[in-house]
């Protein structure tokens, strides 16, 4: 089976995510860790909502369920409302200069980190919000990193 | 022009609520959990690099001096630690005595197994670990975990050659405790903050006051009693309140600890012998 480049460096994209997600963040630096998966699938629906739909989004969902260890279909969910909310707007974030698509993505993960907190509390356990912001900024930050990795950058 | 990807989105967001249902309510979806965690374990091999080299160079790369000072320190502590134990042994031994003419049956003694953490949870909301024992060496789901200092939580899942350890500051974990110095009882739950449980339902009348030492209680035959779970941080009133607000910093160092032991109750050990 030939997988096409593209294929492949979504691949090696969501391979890297999967093994930072699961580097251990010791003293606080935990609340600081953004969603590498998350991130990565939005960056690519954001730039590439031709080829990177709500379906691709729920899948790798339901793969970060596993990576996170969280009830099977959490991360399914809100990748799913997360990769439609995108999807719906895409008409303008498809034309956003970088700094639009910075605020999209920090507003996206900003709503995926308050869901799976709601989730998480609605299954009886109880979660602080303080930590949402600084996990939001910085998935935001890593958007450059990511749009350059997987050669969606718009930017010369 | 919306509606394709709206009924699609709906569709997805529904079989992902049912799945969720039928996880919370069944263990139809156990084979994926299996096999999600099998999958995953190069990956969390791979993620745990950093942390092995820190702790190879740590070990390899430190110079005869500092060897030559840790060997002092480790030398005199063992002397002091020796020392302690002659004393523990003469008072267990008199703590025996008496629980045998109060016809009690409290679990004294409790063998331990060394092991090593291989993966913490990924995630904010939960704080689990993975360590590298699992149903080959005796591990069971609900056995407590410690580390040097402390009371660390207690196996939630059990693999063939690891396990997944839930944390005593997980959101949805309580553990019976008692204060050591006048036992009064009382329930430590998680508060999803590594440095902090929650004593809950506490009476204002209660004598618990700061820096009073707390242990697990026993109580519930999850966790045998004895060993340290934390230290009264903050006691606070709110006026119209029914209870104090009582803060506990855990003794455990749960976000730091790498070597860990399993505790084999003998409340184990009489059960396997049945089975």
């Amino acid at each position: 089976m030939d997988l096409s480049p593209r294929s492949m460096v979504v691949f090696y994209a969501l391979f890297i995510a999967t093994i930072l997600q699961l580097v251990p963040a010791y003293d606080g630096w935990i609340d600081w860790k953004p969603n590498f998966i998350l991130t990565v699938v939005m960056v690519l629906i954001v730039n590439k909502p031709q080829h990177f739909g709500v379906t691709f989004a729920a899948l790798v969902g339901l793969f970060a369920d596993g990576v996170f260890g969280t009830t099977v279909g959490q991360f399914m969910l809100i990748f799913t409302l997360c990769g439609g909310i995108v999807l719906l707007l895409s008409r303008w974030t498809h034309y956003f200069a970088f700094f639009y698509r910075f605020l999209v993505i920090f507003c996206i993960s900003l709503f995926a980190a308050f869901a799976q907190t709601v989730l998480v509390n609605l299954q009886g356990s109880l979660i602080a919000l303080d930590y949402l912001p600084g996990m939001a900024l910085m998935s935001a930050l890593l958007l450059p990193l990511a749009e350059k990795f997987m050669g969606v950058s718009r930017e010369s | 022009m919306y509606s394709p990807l709206l009924r699609r989105i709906l569709i997805l967001a529904l079989l992902a609520t049912a799945l969720m249902i039928v996880d919370r309510s069944t263990s139809w979806l156990q084979p994926f959990r299996m096999g999600a965690d099998y999958l995953l374990r190069p990956l969390n091999w791979i993620s745990g690099v950093p942390r092995n080299i820190q702790q190879w160079s740590d070990l390899n790369l430190a110079n005869k001096d500092q060897l030559a000072d840790d060997n002092k320190r480790l030398s005199q502590e063992r002397l002091i630690y020796r020392g302690r134990l002659q004393r523990m042994s003469e008072l267990a031994a008199e703590n025996l005595r008496l629980l045998q003419l109060l016809n009690a049956s409290e679990l004294l003694v409790d063998s331990v197994l060394v092991t090593q953490v291989i993966g913490v949870s990924p995630t904010p909301q939960r704080h689990t670990l993975t360590i590298d024992r699992g149903s080959e060496d005796g591990a069971y789901v609900g056995q407590p975990l410690l580390d040097s200092e402390g009371l660390m939580g207690q196996l939630v899942t059990v693999f063939t050659s690891h396990s997944v350890a839930l944390l005593i500051t997980d959101s949805s974990h309580a553990l019976p405790v008692k204060v050591l110095r006048n036992g009064v009882r009382s329930i430590a739950e998680g508060s999803a903050d590594f440095n902090l449980l929650n004593l809950r339902f506490v009476s204002p009348t209660a004598d618990i006051k700061l820096g009073d030492q707390l242990l697990s209680s026993g109580l519930g035959g999850r966790f045998p009693a004895g060993y340290p779970v934390g230290r009264v941080s903050s006691i606070e009133q709110k006026p119209g309140s029914v209870f104090m607000d009582i803060e506990v910093d855990p003794s455990a160092l749960l976000d730091r600890s790498t070597h860990l032991l399993l505790v084999f109750t003998s409340d184990t050990s009489n059960r396997m012998r049945s089975n």
